[in-house]
């Protein structure tokens, strides 16, 4: 922080009657001439009608303060106390200056230097990799993006740290697929994850394809969420009934492993017709014709009301999904929400909960009692007891 | 938006949806926030319920939900004078179960209203804020009771 130039002030009478004064106004190095005539008559001076005259760069550097000066002149009784009174407000001025300049030397200082080598080195890999294949492009990071044979664009963020292109950038992607970070034959960067993504594209194709149909043919929970590549779907099968299938990521038309939600008495009879009609998957018929299969009845489809999520609602806070706060507040940078996954026992109830929303209530309610990483209490609804584990579950990825 | 505001949004959505089918039936005349920009505060006017010496009056009530809603539960007090053995004469706080240790988030805004409606009917003299009307309960001095709270609700609920 640079220390806070000095100023200084001095006046000097222009005749023997005091009427009027020079004035030499130093702020740090330079040097500003200043003049103070009084009014009345020189044989009867009166400050009152004084008048301060200043060169225009002066009056520039006190703009806002050149009217509050003019009004204490003619307030003052000598040239003393002017002389005081304006060395004060210069004073102020560059205080509050060198504060204005210290922060927005912090600010600065913040952002690493960038060498020219910096945006050399992303031009070249830029030329290298195509610019039909740029997405984005800001002053730190850059947007990759290939379009599948089915139209869909996958991207992938490529992200510089100042050191580059010595240092590798940090790769980021959709897919919870961690892409390989390493250097091509030419030593670049960008054309080695450009490539690894379309393998990466390519191999997966499939099991996207597959999960778009399941998307759009079935009833889907989360679907707003599935942008990722997130191997599981929860599809509503009945009120309060989900079914959650997770696909295999290189033989999605497989059966799936599966698992169904909801209260015991309503699941029953579904996992049972479901154990026994097991081999009749057919890798040849899509999802939902298999599902219709095994079940033994065709799973309904997605309502047109969009808020509608099948009855299940979160019984504390009303939503189906919620944000995970804690994922997102470690700075993971990865946003996951959660969907209702525990559910009251009493087949009457089964009331779905967030399990964070549970836990608060558990919490809140003095008769809830913990253990081990397990919360004990009562369903809000029917008093039934439920337990809720504390420790983070996560929901799979790939 | 946080937690509290959706899960009261949508308690408003079930409210307007509803309206249209209950508003006839239910003791709850009205129910909404007090201002569209704040969706803590809230007023609610029930109708005393018929047959009971409340029978004809229009009880206003202040509802304050606290940033932990559901958590916690609301803070429901009567704005209207009210005689009742679990109301406080002077100030309208109610003492209800419910609305205290008794809580639990499966109640709504609407269905805390309901029981306070039903409480108006119900009262429990054993565990009361107004003890004059209280006692006059506990000695079974029903007519006395019924008359003390007719008074009361002519001179307050019926403008």
């Amino acid at each position: 922080m640079a220390l806070s130039p000095r100023t200084s002030v001095v006046f000097v009478p222009r005749n023997a009657y005091g009427t009027s004064y020079h004035g030499l106004v130093q702020i740090g190095q330079t040097e500003h001439v200043v003049r103070v005539d009084l009014g009345g008559t020189p044989e009867h001076p009166q400050w009152r009608g004084a008048r301060l005259l200043g060169s225009s760069a002066l009056r520039e550097l006190l703009s806002s303060q050149m009217d509050i000066l003019q009004a204490k002149l003619e307030l003052c009784e000598s040239i003393e106390a002017f002389t005081a009174e304006l060395e004060d407000v210069l004073e102020k001025q560059q205080q509050q200056k060198t504060v204005e300049s210290s922060q927005s030397a912090v600010s600065l200082d913040k952002t690493p230097t960038v060498h020219a080598s910096f945006y050399a080195g992303l031009m070249d890999e830029l030329d290298a990799v195509g610019w039909d294949f740029v997405f984005e492009l800001d002053d730190h990071s850059v947007v990759l993006c290939i379009d599948d044979s089915s139209g869909q664009r996958h991207t992938v963020r490529a992200i510089m740290f100042a050191d580059f292109p010595a240092a590798p950038p940090r790769l980021e992607n959709d897919y919870g697929v961690a892409l390989r970070v390493e250097r091509d034959v030419n030593g670049r960067w960008l054309t080695g994850a450009l490539r690894h993504m379309n393998e990466i594209v390519a191999r997966y194709q499939h099991v996207w394809q597959v999960l778009r149909h399941v998307d759009e043919s079935l009833w889907v929970l989360d679907a707003e969420a599935t942008a990722s590549l997130r191997l599981s779907r929860r599809i509503v099968l009945a009120n309060l009934v989900l079914l959650e299938l997770t696909f295999h990521p290189e033989r999605p038309e497989t059966l799936p492993s599966w698992r169904f939600l909801g209260s015991e008495a309503n699941i029953a009879p579904l996992r049972s017709r479901w154990h026994a009609n097991r081999a009749l998957w057919s890798t040849n018929a899509t999802t939902r014709e298999n599902l219709e299969v095994l079940l033994g009845f065709p799973p309904p489809t997605r309502p047109t009301e969009t808020s509608e999520s099948g009855g299940f609602e979160c019984g504390i806070c009303y939503a189906y999904s919620l944000e995970d706060e804690l994922t997102v507040a470690s700075g993971e940078g990865e946003r996951t929400s959660l969907v209702p996954d525990v559910l009251c026992a009493n087949q009457h109830c089964g009331r779905p909960f967030h399990r964070p929303c549970l836990i608060d209530w558990f919490r809140a309610d003095p008769t809830a009692r913990q253990s081990l990483g397990v919360i004990f209490g009562q369903c809000p609804y029917c008093e039934q007891s439920i337990s809720a584990s504390t420790l983070a579950s996560r929901t799979p990825r790939m | 938006m946080d937690a509290v505001s959706r899960r009261l949004l949508k308690e408003l959505q079930d409210l307007q949806r509803d309206r249209a089918s209950s508003a006839a039936t239910s003791e709850l005349e009205e129910l909404a926030p007090m201002d569209d920009a704040d969706l803590l505060s809230w007023k609610a006017t029930m109708r005393g319920p018929e047959g009971s010496p409340y029978e004809g009056g229009r009880f206003h009530l202040t509802i304050q939900v606290p940033s932990n809603y559901p958590l916690q539960p609301p803070k429901i007090e009567f704005v209207t004078r009210v005689c009742h053995p679990n109301v406080r004469f002077a100030t309208g706080e109610i003492c209800l179960d419910i609305l205290k240790t008794a809580w639990s988030p499966a109640w709504t805004l609407r269905s805390t209203c309901l029981a306070i409606a039903l409480l108006l009917n119900h009262p429990e003299p054993s565990s009361p804020l107004n003890v004059d009307a209280a006692n006059l309960l506990r000695c079974g001095d029903q007519l006395g009771y019924e008359s003390l709270v007719r008074m009361y609700t002519r001179i307050y609920a019926m403008q």
